[in-house]
């Protein structure tokens, strides 16, 4: 009798579990309230805007905080400071902040909590600003509504690195007793949104800032929702259970999501992120340009554009780095338009031509100074990266290449590789590399430096001495661009340039792999106004549906 | 039950536990690559340091496991790498409730089915009936955990739309009472159905156990004195064969806490299985530690539960 009452009551639980569920679930939570739900894959991990550095982190923080300046379409543009000028006879930037900008707390916000929040940032060597400590020598409060910022040096990309500097409240920071661990579960910010609850591993929950000082927000709620996969939550899209996916990674669902005439599907062409191929310069024979140039050469990139970016992107340039405006036409990449036998061929030719390498045998791996080569390649589980480092690993086996697999996270990969982490044979795909349309436009403004984005990859172990400085001709090359820029002198910054990417193409201290598009996808029978702009705070993190010009815009659909 | 015995099996579970906190420290570390290499970039200089001296990464793999186990001792178990400054138990604590409510509600409805069809195929051996419940049960138990639950996942989620696709309840809905307990069980059917597979398991044993009970003289004897059908088939024969089972539900109850970490990545599951999953990625170890051991110390505390069942069920057993 007993075992038939607890079967009885296990089968109930189960029945009623189908059929409450759905019952009470059925009906919206309030029909007048409008919620907005974003489906993210990346995994929140701290709210403290000192120590966040992973995606998730970011876009969680960029909805709270705001930076002086946001990054769209390669240019600056105005968000908490509402101008500003650079005096280069003192060497300083000087920032108005926007009048009346006030935080979640109703205290005014002022020039004061811009000059803490720099001067802690740097004093705690936080991420913060990026690289711009590099250059910052003193951070002045001019009045409530101005702060100048002297610099040691100037620098084409300080604004871009000021995108990631998150003002935070003076007020309430300098009561923290400790900032490193302080998890900050009640954040006071400045942004469109208030933030009202977090479950680890499930959500993060906002209200609208009544009192946002940038406009008005018609949304009252944002939840974003943490998925596991691309797959799960492009399905949540189309499925009608979110409004939209920020970022779409897995280009292979991207049909299936134009099939539905409620989805549009955003694909910014101009707003593009390079995927890279690192090699640790330290280990032999990474350190060789021939052997480079043969790895290189070996890669089919339509091959990595056609099956892992499903088109959506295209082949880079030679020298990704240097600005589309000022980019010569003449340098292309040695083996582009050849066929595929003709470049295996040519690479495997370029290999055996070195003593050190053994001759290739099909169906064997080769060997350097007798040690075969078994490389691990360390990659981003993320689908896109891991169909392109299937590719290369295909093409590596057919010059005597043996490339094994490693799965990471984001954040360790990054920490992996400008951390001065690596102790092996480490080659990434991860690298996403600053927009083409980001450099051009800094370029139209400041003029060009694209030598710091291989100089300030200091783990490469590029160079003489294996320190990521560069070889001393690139070194004295760097000197000569920025004396020219300086000088203001196109002509000669022009010849640099050309030199410059020559001087790449003759050593590819990294190997560019691939152009990708920057793609996002929304609902449109939930909401209306829908303004996707490219807008990036962090690293880039806010993309186009998530960034505050989008949410200003967004008017919700009554059902 | 007198209290050596109880005494005794309480020193075997300290044991067992201590032999699995060495373990939970060591497998982490046989990872390629290690936490300060993964690291090292990722925070700030200054909260590097400071990790790196509060869990000793810079010293020697034997300090690092002294130090590991006068941390365990006192209950620290360390800041979360990936989510810091959040405490793995702060991350524990959260995902806990999640992981014990999947799985204590598969096996108990898991192992009541097995028990009641193994009875009936048991009795019925041979026949149809017999033969279309192993069919089931073989088939269950030759296809993959996580095979299943993607196949689950996408019929009755992606494609009819009857259950949600991700999460133990609705984000931020508010529910309170009775429509949260609702809501819950609504996220629960298709993970508790995917670790449902283990019927099969359970009711091979049980239709087995039962086949050769049968052949005893006293179900005979229980036959010949004019037991009813029912009472030969519950009271004398599938209680004695349900010893067996018992002992399978404790063992391979650790099968189903691993199959829980593929169920609830599919699933987006808030619980520990999602955690300890993210935390391989992320070269987590305090966090993997802490998974591991609270992993440990639930199946250790579920096969202590199940000797005291076993004790209740067979009176012949007295310690």
């Amino acid at each position: 009798m007993k075992k038939r009452l607890v079967f009885s009551f296990c089968s109930i639980v189960l029945v009623l579990s189908m059929i409450l569920g759905p019952l009470a679930c059925g009906e919206p939570v309030d029909t007048t309230t409008y919620r907005l739900t974003a489906a993210v894959t990346d995994l929140h991990e701290s709210s403290n805007p000192f120590l966040a550095s992973g995606r998730g982190d970011i876009r969680i923080m960029s909805r709270i905080y705001e930076p002086l300046v946001v990054g769209s379409g390669g240019a600056a543009i105005p968000r908490l400071a509402e101008s500003w000028s650079y005096d280069d006879s003192t060497m300083s930037w000087t920032f108005n902040l926007v009048q009346d900008a006030e935080w979640s707390d109703g205290e005014p916000l002022t020039a004061a909590d811009v000059k803490y929040t720099l001067d802690t940032q740097y004093a705690g060597d936080y991420s913060g600003g990026g690289d711009s400590k590099e250059f910052v020598d003193t951070v002045t409060v001019v009045d409530d509504n101005t702060v100048k910022i002297t610099v040691t040096e100037y620098a084409s990309a300080f604004l871009d690195f000021l995108n990631s500097m998150y003002i935070v409240p003076k007020h309430i920071w300098e009561d923290v007793a400790d900032i490193d661990t302080e998890a900050n579960l009640a954040p006071v910010g400045s942004g469109p949104w208030l933030w009202d609850e977090y479950v680890p591993q499930s959500h993060v929950a906002f209200k609208k800032n009544p009192n946002y000082w940038g406009g008005t927000v018609n949304i009252d709620e944002m939840v974003l929702e943490i998925y596991g996969s691309q797959e799960l939550a492009l399905l949540a899209l189309k499925t009608g259970q979110v409004d939209m996916v920020p970022t779409v990674e897995l280009y292979s669902y991207i049909p299936q999501l134009l099939e539905s005439t409620d989805v549009k599907v955003g694909v910014d062409r101009a707003a593009n992120f390079y995927n890279f191929l690192f090699v640790d310069h330290r280990e032999e024979p990474n350190n060789l340009p021939a052997f480079r140039q043969a790895v290189s050469m070996a890669i089919n990139r339509q091959d990595i554009i056609d099956f892992a970016l499903f088109t959506y992107g295209s082949i880079p340039r030679m020298v990704p780095l240097v600005p589309e405006a000022i980019a010569s036409e003449d340098v292309d990449w040695p083996g582009l338009g050849m066929t595929d036998e003709a470049r295996i061929d040519e690479a495997n030719a370029m290999l055996d031509a070195d003593s050190d390498f053994s001759d290739f045998v099909e169906g064997e791996t080769r060997t350097y100074k007798g040690d075969p080569l078994n490389i691990e390649m360390t990659i981003v589980n993320r689908p896109a990266d891991v169909q392109q480092a299937e590719i290369i690993r295909e093409n590596m086996a057919e010059i005597g290449i043996n490339v094994s697999l490693k799965l990471i996270g984001f954040g360790p990969m990054m920490g992996m590789m400008f951390g001065g982490g690596w102790d092996d044979w480490t080659w990434s795909t991860a690298g996403h590399g600053a927009g083409g349309s980001t450099l051009d436009g800094l370029a139209q403004e400041f003029g060009a430096d694209p030598y710091n984005v291989w100089y300030d990859a200091p783990s490469l172990g590029w160079g003489e001495d294996g320190d990521g400085g560069g070889t001393t001709a690139a070194r004295a090359l760097q000197a000569d661009l920025r004396q020219s820029r300086r000088e203001d002198d196109p002509a000669t910054l022009a010849t640099l340039i050309e030199q410059i990417q020559v001087d790449f193409a003759a050593e590819l201290p990294i190997i560019p792999l691939s152009q990708g598009n920057t793609i996002y996808a929304y609902r449109l029978d939930t909401f209306t106004g829908w303004a996707p702009q490219e807008e990036m705070d962090g690293q880039g993190s806010s993309g186009h549906l998530l960034g505050t010009i989008n949410i200003l815009a967004l008017e919700p659909i009554a059902q | 039950m007198n209290w050596k015995w109880l005494i005794r099996r309480l020193g075997f579970m300290l044991m067992v536990l201590a032999v699995a906190v060495i373990l939970n420290f060591l497998i982490p570390r046989l990872m390629p690559g290690s936490a300060k290499q993964a690291y090292a970039g990722k925070l700030p200089e200054a909260v590097q340091v400071k990790i790196i001296a509060r869990f000793g990464l810079d010293k020697s793999i034997w300090e690092q496991f002294v130090l590991y186990i006068q941390n365990t001792l006192k209950g620290d178990l360390g800041m979360s790498f990936s989510n810091h400054p959040n405490s793995v138990t702060y991350m524990i604590g959260n995902a806990l409730p999640w992981t014990l409510f999947l799985l204590l509600t598969a096996t108990i409805i898991t192992v009541p089915l097995g028990y009641v069809f193994g009875v009936i195929a048991g009795w019925r051996a041979g026949s149809k009936t017999d033969t279309g419940i192993q069919i089931g049960s073989l088939s269950l138990l030759a296809t993959p955990l996580f095979w299943i639950a993607m196949v689950l996942l996408y019929v009755f989620s992606a494609q009819l739309g009857w259950f949600p696709l991700r999460g133990a309840e609705t984000a931020y809905s508010g529910y309170t009472g009775l429509k949260w307990v609702g809501d819950v069980l609504w996220h629960a059917v298709l993970p508790v159905l995917a670790l449902m597979t283990l019927f099969g398991a359970y009711e091979m044993i049980m239709r087995n156990t039962m086949v050769t009970t049968l052949r005893e003289n006293y179900i005979i004897t229980a036959e010949a004195k004019g037991a009813s059908e029912n009472r030969v088939k519950y009271k004398h024969a599938a209680r004695n064969a349900l010893l067996p089972l018992i002992t399978s539900v404790g063992i391979r109850f650790a099968t189903i806490v691993g199959g829980s970490v593929f169920v609830e990545n599919i699933f987006s599951y808030p619980g520990i299985g999602s955690l300890i999953f993210d935390a391989v990625i992320s070269y987590d170890f305090p966090l993997l530690q802490g998974a591991f051991l609270i992993f440990s110390i639930v199946t250790v505390v579920v096969v202590f539960l199940l000797d005291l069942v076993y004790l209740r069920l067979d009176p012949r057993i007295r310690y």
